[in-house]
């Protein structure tokens, strides 16, 4: 009998399997897909369940000197786990109705099992390397993914964008790492939260949160989620509402004593997440395509997470992972409904009166939606209250948040009414099927998940204000005005693409490269004028060696040689008479010299 | 008085006057022709000389090697003729003062 709590660390590698099986065999085989993320949901529920004295480890191998492949399984990897393959098995069944008929059916479900087999790697690694090798791997999935229609216009501007915010965020990361192995010796995770607060790991600890915003979609990271919104709609459900966008704040919640001892991170932290909450809050009021209202609303509450999670309160920000996976998985699938009934209408001004064409989405949306608002009672109010009470110490801060809570509301408020009520305009048909039945799990987690949270003590203050700024909201969005003014320069997202057009585009790209032009033409280049005229110098400096001292021996030589040869020359006359003398002189005398011997 | 019987002495004596004459003309005339033909002088008092000893020892080498030495003294002044008249072609004159081309 295999012993499943030991093994913990195949489950990431059944949906792997599961892609690669896909990607090979392609026709016919997609139903492998759930069936493997299955098997990850039961293989993590059989370890959650059975009783374990403490956190899992297994090494797989040896990676790097002193990086291991390491596995890592605790209360928090496995929570991570069960969201990642439940609310996942759930979409990949959606997914079975939504995405039939579709060219690359095969081609989504091996993008979407590796998708969830990079994720479970990411929960499930011991170090922040083997972490980020999950970590780059959901971005690239996620990058597929969005490029999944890329045949249709803008489809591919934004996955390129969704990928390489991310890679901006990821380089944020990887510095941050580096620092933290160099520093410390090891980025295991007990070592990191074991180590003593320095400039080096409190630097690490703002490049880790600059990484987290890329994931995450935070300020100043955070234009790239409302984009990626052009992928099928069940990714947006997984990826960019209940999974990915998560692995920031379970970092965060990973590192919780790390966070600690740097308190200005963790202040650095909360106040992004704030702004960023009310900022994306705001914007979501004015926008009028469903999936980019919930993206925004996203970000938002991913600001409210990250709030919690700079603040300590890790656990406040992992029950609103769990409840937020819930009702924006289930809200992001009733979006696919309509968006599926009305045949790719997106456009909430466009729908309206859809509460008994399509009634269970509507009371499934409804639901989600007010579970998303903080209706008391419902998931998202508990989880809310937690992230509210762990505020309470920074009053600007919990003003923030209850001003972004009753925005939720608002604009959860205007988008419910805007779609199922008022007049007519399309005709539509209700789901059926998965894309209906897989929804009941995740209605249910959005009513009741809140009870099974981490209950902070009860605050009376707290619980009226959360409560009153839920119910506002929800009343005043049915019929809210916003005056034109604002409603315009909403619209325009505060300008941040532009700001990053000014910034980046202009300023660092234009004025980025004729800076280096300049460096080029005048430092790069004087620096190889320089060096030309040297080797320019000493090579003439040789050669007025090679010159007069070479050449002057040769010649030296030569000239010796030609003036003591020029007797010799004399010899030479040319004139035959000279030579028949010396001819005649010679026979005379050597006949001579015979006579006298 | 009656004359003596001429002996190899005198046979020697005589080649002795040519070799000088030739030697003398050899050195002492500029007309490269008249040079020719002092070595000629020259070559035939060797062979006077030859047939003298060939006399005077009874034996036979001496007279065929002095035919010998006419038949290469013909080839020699054949070829001599040709250089001189290609010389002449060439340079216009004879004259061996102007004729020093063997000078360095």
């Amino acid at each position: 009998m295999v012993n499943l709590v030991s093994n913990f660390w195949w489950i990431p590698l059944y949906p792997l399997i599961g892609a690669a099986l896909i990607a090979f065999f392609r026709r016919g085989v997609s139903f492998l897909a759930p069936a493997a993320v299955s098997l990850s949901f039961l293989h993590g529920l059989a370890v959650w369940l059975s009783p374990r004295s403490g956190p899992l480890d297994h090494t797989l191998s040896q990676w790097m000197p002193g990086l291991p492949m390491a596995f890592h399984a605790d209360a928090l990897s496995l929570l991570m786990v069960l969201i990642i393959s439940g609310i996942g098995l759930l979409i990949h069944l959606y997914s079975l109705s939504y995405m039939a008929g579709e060219d690359g059916f095969w081609r989504y479900f091996a993008c979407l099992n590796l998708f969830v087999f990079f994720m479970l790697l990411l929960v499930l690694a011991n170090n922040l390397i083997f972490l980020f090798a999950g970590w780059e791997g959901v971005g690239l999935a996620s990058y597929l993914l969005i490029g999944f229609h890329h045949d249709r216009p803008t489809v591919n501007r934004n996955a390129n964008k969704a990928f390489l915010y991310n890679r901006a965020g990821d380089a944020g990361f990887l510095l941050g790492a580096l620092i933290l192995l160099d520093s410390l010796g090891s980025v295991d995770f007990s070592v990191i939260n074991a180590a003593p607060a320095t400039s080096a790991t409190l630097a690490a600890a703002l490049l880790l949160a600059f990484g987290a915003t890329g994931k995450s979609a935070q300020l100043p990271l955070f234009v790239w989620l409302p984009d990626a919104m052009v992928g099928p709609t069940p990714v947006s459900a997984l990826i960019h509402a209940a999974t990915m966008v998560t692995a920031g704040i379970y970092l965060f919640a990973r590192l919780q004593p790390f966070l600690l001892a740097h308190p200005e991170a963790g202040l650095l932290i909360a106040s992004l997440g704030a702004i960023t909450s009310l900022l994306a809050a705001t914007i979501a009021l004015v926008e009028n395509d469903i999936k980019r209202i919930l993206a925004y609303s996203t970000v938002s509450q991913l600001g409210l997470m990250f709030l919690a999670a700079g603040l300590g309160a890790a656990s406040a920000a992992m029950f609103h992972v769990a409840t937020h996976a819930f009702f924006k998985a289930l809200l992001f699938l009733t979006a696919g409904n309509i968006i599926h009934g009305l045949r790719g209408e997106q456009d909430i001004r466009f729908m309206g009166g859809l509460h008994d064409k399509m009634p269970w989405t509507f009371r499934l949306m409804t639901l989600a939606g007010l579970s998303l608002a903080g209706l008391p009672g419902l998931a998202g109010f508990f989880s809310k209250e937690a992230i509210l009470h762990a505020a309470a110490a920074h009053p600007l801060l919990l003003a923030m948040a209850l001003l972004s809570a009753f925005l939720t509301a608002l604009y959860t408020s205007r988008m419910l009414w805007a779609v199922f009520y008022g007049s007519y305009r399309r005709e539509a048909h209700e789901a059926h099927g998965f894309m209906l039945h897989s929804l009941w799990p995740l209605g249910l987690g959005s009513a009741l998940a809140g009870f099974f949270g981490p209950h902070p003590p009860l605050s009376w203050p707290l619980l009226l204000a959360s409560a009153t700024a839920s119910l506002g909201g929800l009343y005043f969005g049915r019929n809210i005005r916003i005056p034109g003014l604002i409603e315009a320069f909403l619209k325009r997202r505060w300008f941040v693409s532009e700001a990053y057009e000014l910034v980046l585009v202009t300023g660092l790209t234009h004025h980025g490269s004729r800076l280096l032009l300049w460096f080029d033409l005048h430092i790069i280049d004087s620096f190889n004028r320089f060096l030309t005229t040297l080797a320019s110098l000493l090579s003439s400096l040789a050669s007025l060696f090679d010159r007069l001292v070479v050449d002057g021996l040769v010649h030296l030589i030569a000239f010796t040689t030609e003036l003591l040869s020029y007797p010799l020359r004399l010899l030479q006359s040319g004139r035959i008479h000279h030579y028949a003398l010396v001819l005649l002189l010679t026979l005379a005398l050597t006949l001579g010299w015979y006579r006298l011997a | 008085m009656s004359l003596s019987p001429i002996t190899t002495g005198h046979y020697l004596a005589l080649s002795a006057a040519l070799l000088l004459l030739g030697a003398l003309g050899l050195l002492l005339r500029r007309n490269v022709i008249v040079m020719l033909m002092s070595v000629e002088l020259i070559l035939n008092a060797v062979n006077l000389n030859l047939i003298a000893f060939s006399q005077h020892w009874r034996h036979t080498t001496g007279q065929i090697f002095a035919i010998f030495v006419i038949c290469v003294a013909v080839a020699e002044a054949a070829i001599a003729l040709g250089i001189l008249i290609a010389l002449f072609r060439n340079r216009g004159t004879l004259l061996s003062d102007e004729i020093d081309l063997l000078k360095w």
